[in-house]
């Protein structure tokens, strides 16, 4: 009786490599996926992963988190606007908000400061740490973060990745996705 | 064969007895407030995903009651489907596929997935697990046979499962846990005995070939992933935790794919019965 199949029943195993391949470009479609968000006072948009779940935050523009963050922080995008004073440098105000991370922050530090340039958006790129003591928990989380600062106007843009110490590096392919789609009219 | 009456019961008396076990854990909750540790999450891991499947396979092992299976045969396809099911089928699922990340963003990204990924991963593994063992063998010379090892390759896969969502939950869950485990052995069972028929067919049907177990992998695949998507809409995605919604589908769900099953069960022997009676008067003319 076992003579009338293949030994393999290739057909078989064809049919369920087609269904995965099809349940693998489903999932590229969807991971692709992304929402478009738009700040209609400075013209300025982005968009970010559609995984990542919007968070009403009122000193934010905008707070995305990553729902499946497994750590006690829940990584997360913001973008904050700040008030830009025509006579401060961008040295100044980096300066400031370095102040101001280190006062709101334990254990803060920055690790390094540079240009980066987006769609011909002169902006700066600041990579820092800091510790965070989640509810509950003994041992503080520590969060990587990277602000991408421009300003716009008579404000500062500050674009946030802020990630658990362990998550940071597999959540910045999507950040780089969220930074390389800033427009700015 | 018992009388569809006997039948009958004895389901109703599984489904009661399962019914029971998870009233028992939820009283062992309630009176213990129990908090259990990792090495007790293994054991209650083990146990909610061990009964419910015991109960299941004897209901379906007691069917074959012509010319039962050797017991060794059985309980191997259903460790195998449990091993499998570790190695293969959660590491794809969880890890290759990532479904968690991705699977509830669209509605209907959703219902495909949970077929194309999770369903056809899981009864892939039923459809090896039964065709590169016993299906070869002498021992499978009934229909009911491709049922019986059918189920118990899809309960060594709920098994495997439950002892991983057990351990998932962190002990936070036990009821939920119970019932989790009660609604998948129930489901994998049924989804196994669908595609088991269809090996049947292959093996004693007319239409026999590669064709009977595309149908048997794509029906089981179909259904687990409906069941799959079904259950966590129900349960997850609902404004409010609701475990007794899930657990309500799951009983709906699995009487319906049951009483299929049965149908097809029926129809096979019956017509199994009038080839025998025509070759019979053929041979007698």
């Amino acid at each position: 009786m076992a003579s009338k199949h293949k030994p393999l029943d290739l057909f078989v195993i064809a049919f369920i490599l087609v269904c995965l391949l099809i349940g693998w470009i489903l999932k590229e479609g969807i991971e692709a996926r992304t929402v478009g968000f738009t700040d209609t006072n400075a013209n300025i948009s982005l968009e970010y992963p559609a995984r990542w779940l919007p968070k009403p935050d009122p000193g934010s523009l905008l707070l995305v988190f990553d729902p499946q963050s497994r750590s006690f922080f829940n990584d997360r995008i913001s973008l904050q606007v700040a008030r830009w004073f025509a006579q401060e440098g961008m040295d100044e105000f980096i300066e400031h908000l370095q102040t101001q991370r280190g006062s709101d922050y334990q254990l803060y530090h920055t690790i390094s400061v540079g240009p980066l340039e987006i769609d011909s958006l002169e902006t700066t790129r600041m990579d820092y740490v800091y510790a965070i003591l989640s509810p509950g928990m003994d041992i503080p989380n520590v969060v990587r973060a990277i602000d991408i600062i421009f300003p716009k106007g008579d404000q500062v843009y500050i674009l946030t990745l802020s990630a658990d110490e362990s998550e940071f590096d597999g959540n910045l392919p999507e950040f780089d996705a969220v930074v390389s789609s800033i427009r700015s009219n | 064969m018992r009388s569809h009456k006997t039948i009958w019961k004895s389901g109703g008396l599984q489904i009661g007895a399962l019914l029971i076990f998870v009233l028992i854990v939820q009283l062992f909750v309630w009176l213990t407030k129990a908090s259990p540790g990792q090495g007790e999450l293994v054991f209650w891991g083990i146990m909610f995903s061990i009964v419910p499947a015991l109960l299941w396979l004897s209901f379906f092992y007691q069917r074959d009651r012509l010319e039962p299976e050797p017991k060794h045969y059985v309980l191997g396809v259903f460790a195998l489907g449990a091993f499998l099911t570790y190695a293969i089928g959660i590491p794809l699922v969880r890890h290759v596929f990532r479904v968690s990340e991705w699977l509830y963003l669209t509605p209907w990204g959703y219902i495909l997935g949970s077929i194309l990924v999770v369903g056809v991963i899981h009864q892939s593994i039923a459809y090896a697990t039964v065709r590169y063992t016993v299906y070869p063998t002498r021992e499978f010379d009934e229909r009911i046979d491709g049922i019986v090892y059918g189920t118990a390759a899809g309960l060594g896969i709920a098994t495997m499962l439950n002892i991983a969502y057990v351990i998932e939950l962190g002990g936070a869950l036990l009821v939920i846990a119970a019932i989790y485990c009660v609604i998948n052995a129930l489901a994998y069972a049924s989804f196994g005995g669908i595609m088991g028929y269809f090996f049947s067919v292959a093996k004693f049907g007319k239409r026999a070939g590669q064709g009977q177990f595309i149908w048997g992998v794509a029906i089981a695949a179909v259904l687990n992933g409906l069941f799959f998507w079904l259950q966590r809409l129900l349960v997850f995605q609902s404004t409010r935790y609701e475990p007794w919604y899930g657990l309500i589908a799951g009983i709906v769900v699995v009487v319906i794919i049951y009483g299929i099953l049965e149908a097809l069960m029926r129809s096979s022997v019956a017509l199994e019965e009038a080839g025998k009676r025509t070759s019979a008067e053929n041979g007698g003319e």
